[in-house]
């Protein structure tokens, strides 16, 4: 009998340990949505790599990310081209060698929507925009991941999806992936994550 | 007077060869099969313009080529067939996919592979007033930005 009930407490055990790994996908949401409110900065190394379906290749670039509260971000390459893509608010300024642009998102849309997409993912604010994509939610290992599929026709004429990787404990992005209608892929990994460090606000300059 | 002659017709023997090695030291096309180049890529439109990545390979014979910009998305995927001297585009971002468009893609980029192969890696579409300007990516390009950038 003793047998029997030491089963049945190792089996409770076990199917709760597993209820407890699906997952909630409003928690989820509120988690990452608190941890987005409470970082007022964030700063990382990034490793870009783009999988280029045609030509059987990829292509590696890496650089520097800044945020800062609130739709400031600075994307910074520096390997193996220079670029600088700096969002503060609605402008936009980018170094590209020895050119150096400002525009203005609100009259350029193909700047608007990357700024959106690059900000909106970074932070994980995209999880909330339900008239943008249709989020799923899943769990693997120490991640959350959530699965976006664009339900504007701008985006799914860009994007068939986008993977976004969310540290459990942290509840921050840590790696997005943009699957594009050519079957392109690019993987964007975020390293040496620090946040709520003070960032000099030069760095989001755009006059 | 002889051995002038002769050699005067090892030059022109030698000469066309030098020439064609010269030529194809200056491509900047990937002349091998497998051969791969990379460009920082810009095409400049009157009031706007567009800027990333070119990754060239060549597999055999046809140049295959995609153009993304500095975020990863794709601009378009193009192949070009040296036997035929034509430009195939097989992808066209949406914003950018209309016919008149495309034309003008498949004209101007084989005329910059034109280009190209001479060592020239800018074309002009002086009709169009479109400028498109390729210049081959080094992996050894230094990590850091100009201090004048970061410390803006």
């Amino acid at each position: 009998m003793r047998k029997i009930l030491y089963i049945w407490t190792v089996l409770l055990l076990a199917f709760s340990d597993m209820s407890a790994q699906q997952v909630d996908k409003a928690a989820v949401k509120a988690k990452v949505n608190r941890a987005a409110m409470e970082m007022k900065s964030m700063e990382c190394d990034f490793v870009q790599t783009k999988h280029l379906k045609m030509l059987s290749d990829k292509m590696v670039s890496k650089g520097r990310m800044y945020y800062q509260q609130k739709n400031k971000l600075r994307w910074e390459y520096t390997s193996p081209k220079k670029y600088v893509f700096v969002l503060n608010d609605t402008k936009v300024r980018i170094k590209n060698g020895n050119r150096t642009d400002v525009v203005d998102t609100n009259q350029n849309k193909m700047f608007k929507e990357i700024a959106r997409i690059m900000m909106n993912s970074v932070v994980g604010k995209c999880l909330n925009d339900d008239k943008e994509y249709k989020v799923d939610i899943s769990a693997s290992g120490s991640d959350w991941i959530a699965t976006l599929s664009p339900l504007r026709k701008n985006m799914r004429q860009l994007f068939k999806r986008i993977v976004i990787h969310f540290d459990k404990q942290r509840a921050v992005v840590s790696r997005v992936e943009l699957l594009e209608k050519n079957d392109d892929r690019t993987v964007i990994e975020l390293k040496n994550v620090k946040t709520n460090h003070a960032i000099s606000p030069n760095l989001f300059a755009v006059d | 007077m002889r051995s002038a002659r002769i050699c005067l017709l090892w030059i022109s023997l030698l000469l066309p060869g030098f020439a064609s090695l010269a030529a194809d030291a200056q491509s900047l096309l990937p002349q091998t099969a497998g051969g791969k180049v990379r460009f920082s890529a810009m095409v400049e439109l009157p009031k706007a313009y567009l800027s990333g990545v070119c990754v060239m390979v060549n597999d055999d014979g046809v140049l295959k080529g995609s153009f993304f910009n500095e975020f990863g998305i794709s601009y378009m995927d193009f192949s070009y067939s040296v036997e035929k001297d034509k430009v195939k585009l097989h992808s066209v971002q949406s914003m950018m996919d209309k016919w008149y468009i495309r034309k003008a893609l498949r004209h101007d980029l084989r005329m910059l592979i034109h280009q190209m192969e001479k060592g020239v890696g800018e074309y002009e579409n002086k009709r169009r007033k479109m400028t498109y300007r390729f210049t081959p990516l080094t992996d050894d390009e230094p990590e850091n930005l100009e201090e004048n950038d970061t410390e803006e």
